[in-house]
């Protein structure tokens, strides 16, 4: 009863005028910056940070949120339709959408991504109204052991991504983890393979890593080869999924919802884990794996929706905890804080119209995401009718511009180029950059989380063991190695 | 004859270093070392709009994250002298962080202090259910144990640190640190239990005190602050040696005239002393300061020697 009584003032406050205006303005904002790659949310929401002085903190943060997830619609877009990740999420999407674009199929792409977008927010919205609290009592067991433990299992997941010799991505996990240890050991605060480069001294940066394997080595592959192999045209009636789409794709979102709901209340794991596992979910429960990475469409479905319902119920610890999911919440939570609204655990309760009137602004805001995004699918798709001499000099320069402007500095913009000539490299060896990615991604919050782990333990390994949740993670990553082997093994035999 | 010696005088000032009336003829720029929505860019962002609309030019934010603030700073540093670049710091990047490591500046011939703008204490919170209410409880316990107990920080060299080695170097005994990368992710870390104590920002522990998770014992301010009125400082609990203030500061780059300076600090000073102003800083959970240049550096003068003594201690200083 109580819900219905919350969300009735929930939905009294987002439907205001004002409420509506600024709701709409955030998730168009957030569509078209989703789409531009490398221009994240983060930017956007910083340059809007002034703004929102000047309005009531609820129409402040219902814009904010909106940019946010509304981010999360567009960042496929680019992924599918020109190999370009502004986000690792996005990564994991161009493995399968990009191959359905150059089979002409990037229609049925989007509208597939569109569609998983919002089932996966439904679900997030659903968790985050119906047991946000009880949630965030359930994130708050995880401690440094249960998140080791975790990213073990994430690790399992690096292996399943290569499409090619397990060897080869092996290597390429392996590398990730190395690139990922470069920075300050968190530990000692000692510099680590940062040469006097002082922006080197919090990592390489994840965005200009991924922008530069996944899109400037695309375009360099491209104008090597004289122009990009000539994606087929789409033709309207072709942007509709078939009714096998539906099929395979329908289940895949579903799974995809539930591990990016998740990993989205644990706050630090972040959406990127999510939908890389959630790949590496279907690709190991398909019947024919060897589909994944050649336009299967599990393979879009499933981390879209994952990325999406990580996105919603990161607001979970956010709002009930006051722990950030991401930067991106933080800088949200600085808003809260301007208007002098302390997050934390007694939000909820101080703030009913804010939390309540949030909630429901994210249904509305999703059904606005989804009639905004359909129509755009056909305007999208006609990117691909530029002419390649003129696209891909404008994405080089949307790249700088993307990376620079995560934190105004021209190194970074060096750093995608650099990884950029890295990924066409690796290309030529045929070394896949996704596994990469994912063991860069994974490296430092390993070291970092059985660290501190063992620090708490005073140097007993054991307490990976005599934890339960940590203990059950072990040993479901233990079984998935064991599987692997002896399906490697009997398929040899 | 006399149309050259007006035109000579134009070019002189044009070309000479600013002054005080000539300047801000063009955008200044702020420097702030953390990302947008972290308090220092919070602070820096209501700072350069009152400087906007005392000195009637842009006062441009450009966040230069990253390695603690030093890149903001280090981007002061290597600034052209003339008043157009400024920074707001907090102490690391200006005192702490070079006594830590080798850094592409030296804030004693690089940087130009200028004012403080805010400061805020650290608190001491614990674990509600550690069963200690008090300072002194919460001393027997540690030295009942030695190293038993660890603390959560934001970070290996951050205040938040340095203030709880501060405890234990006070208390004479030790307490195991594990370094977390942001204040709220220290808080939950206490909560939670992984681990039981920490020093913080009044603004990331009150409202867990409000729900009676954690418990404030102390403040390591030199005198009470307004925001957490009702703890004791360290000095008032009979342990000296517990002071670290977590300021933010407005610098700019060593060389700058002094007119510019002068024409600055009076803006600020004025601006500081706005009550509408020092109610907005407060909400960010600072209480206003006002201290003049000189002020401000026999402030640093003065903390340096006692950072030192703490980073030694720590293990933390680099010969």
């Amino acid at each position: 009863m109580d819900l219905f009584a919350n969300l009735a003032l929930g939905f009294h406050t987002a439907v205001s005028p004002a409420a509506l205006f600024f709701c709409f303005l955030g998730v168009t904002l957030g569509t078209l910056i989703g789409v531009l790659p490398g221009i994240g949310a983060m930017a956007a929401i910083a340059m809007l940070l002034p703004v929102t002085y000047h309005i009531p903190p609820t129409e402040a943060l219902i814009m904010l949120a909106g940019i946010y997830y509304g981010a999360q619609y567009g960042g496929s877009t680019a992924s599918i339709l020109l190999r370009l990740p502004g986000t690792p999420q996005a990564a994991v999407v161009t493995l399968d959408g990009y191959p359905m674009a150059q089979q002409g199929r990037a229609g049925v792409a989007l509208f597939i991504t569109t569609i998983a977008s919002f089932a996966g927010s439904v679900l997030g919205v659903l968790l985050l109204a119906g047991f946000a609290p009880l949630l965030a009592r359930a994130a708050m067991s995880f401690q440094a052991a249960e998140y080791f433990a975790l990213m073990v299992l994430g690790l399992m997941a690096a292996a399943l991504l290569t499409q090619g010799s397990p060897v080869r991505g092996l290597i390429m996990v392996a590398a990730g983890l190395i690139l990922g240890t470069v920075g300050t050991d968190l530990q000692t605060g000692t510099f680590r393979f940062v040469y006097g480069i002082p922006e080197l001294a919090d990592g390489i940066g994840l965005v200009a890593m991924a922008m530069g394997l996944f899109g400037v080595s695309e375009v360099i592959a491209n104008a090597a080869r004289g122009g990009a192999p000539a994606a087929r045209r789409p033709r309207w009636r072709e942007m509709i999924p078939t009714r096998a789409d539906w099929r395979a794709a329908i289940p895949a979102m579903t799974r995809g919802a539930g591990i990016g709901a998740g990993f989205g209340t644990l706050p630090g794991t972040g959406s990127s884990i999510a939908s890389f596992v959630s790949y590496a979910v279907e690709k190991r429960i398909a019947r024919d794996p060897s589909r994944f990475g050649k336009g299967a469409i599990e393979g879009i479905s499933a981390p879209e929706a994952a990325n999406n319902a990580a996105a919603q119920t990161a607001f979970i610890p956010t709002l009930t905890l006051g722990v950030p999911g991401d930067a991106v919440l933080a800088l949200m939570l600085g808003a809260l804080i301007i208007h002098g609204i302390i997050p934390g655990p007694g939000l909820i309760a101080q703030q009913p119209a804010l939390f309540w009137g949030l909630v429901a602004s994210f249904v509305l805001g999703n059904l606005m995401l989804l009639v905004l995004n359909l129509p755009l699918i056909g305007l999208w798709i006609s990117i691909l009718r530029i002419p390649y001499r003129l696209l891909y000099p404008a994405i080089l320069v949307f790249i700088c511009i993307g990376v620079f402007s995560i934190r105004n500095s021209a190194f970074d913009i060096w750093l995608v180029l650099i990884f950029g000539a890295i990924g066409y490299g690796m290309r030529l060896l045929r070394f896949e950059p996704a596994p990469l990615l994912l063991g860069f991604i994974l490296g430092p919050l390993l070291e970092q989380y059985l660290r501190r782990a063992m620090t708490v333990s005073r140097g007993d390994p054991m307490i990976f063991l005599e934890r339960p949740i940590s203990a059950a993670f072990l040993g479901l990553a233990a079984l998935l190695l064991l599987h692997s082997l002896y399906t490697a093994l009997r398929r040899r035999g | 004859m006399k149309k050259i010696a007006t035109l000579a005088c134009a070019a002189l000032l044009a070309a000479g270093p600013a002054l005080a009336q000539d300047w801000p003829t063009r955008t200044v720029t702020v420097v702030v070392g953390f990302g947008a929505g972290s308090t220092p860019d919070l602070l820096a962002r209501l700072i350069a709009d009152g400087l906007q609309e005392k000195l009637g030019q842009p006062f441009v934010v450009d966040n230069r994250p990253g390695a603690g603030g030093n890149i903001g700073l280090d981007a002061v540093a290597k600034a052209e002298p003339d008043g157009y670049t400024l920074g707001v710091t907090i102490p690391g990047p200006l005192i702490v962080n070079p006594m830590r490591m080798e850094l592409m500046y030296d804030p004693e011939e690089d940087i130009r202090p200028v004012t403080m703008l805010g400061t805020q204490p650290s608190v001491l919170a614990v674990n509600a259910e550690l069963g200690v209410d008090t300072l002194d409880e919460l001393l027997d316990l540690l030295r009942a144990d030695p190293g038993g107990y660890n603390y959560a920080s934001i970070g290996v060299g951050s205040i938040s640190q340095l203030a709880m080695e501060m405890v234990a170097l006070a208390s004479g005994t030790e307490i195991e640190h594990i370094p977390y990368t942001s204040s709220p992710e220290a808080v939950q870390a206490v909560i939670g239990g992984e681990a039981q104590m920490a020093t913080m920002p009044p603004l990331a522990v009150l409202s867990q005190a409000e729900e009676g998770t954690l418990k404030l014992l102390a403040q390591t301010s030199a005198e009470r602050m307004p925001i957490v009125a009702d703890v004791p400082t360290f000095a008032e609990l009979g342990i000296e040696g517990v002071q670290a203030e977590a300021w933010n500061a407005l610098v700019t780059t060593a060389g700058t005239p002094d007119a510019v300076v002068d024409t600055l600090y009076a803006a600020l000073a004025e601006l500081l002393s706005d009550p509408e102003m020092q109610e907005r800083i407060s909400g960010l959970g600072f209480a206003p300061v006002q201290m003049t240049p000189a002020e401000f550096e026999a402030r640093i003068a003065e903390e340096t020697p006692r950072w030192r003594s703490v980073l030694e201690a720590a293990g933390l200083l680099n010969e």
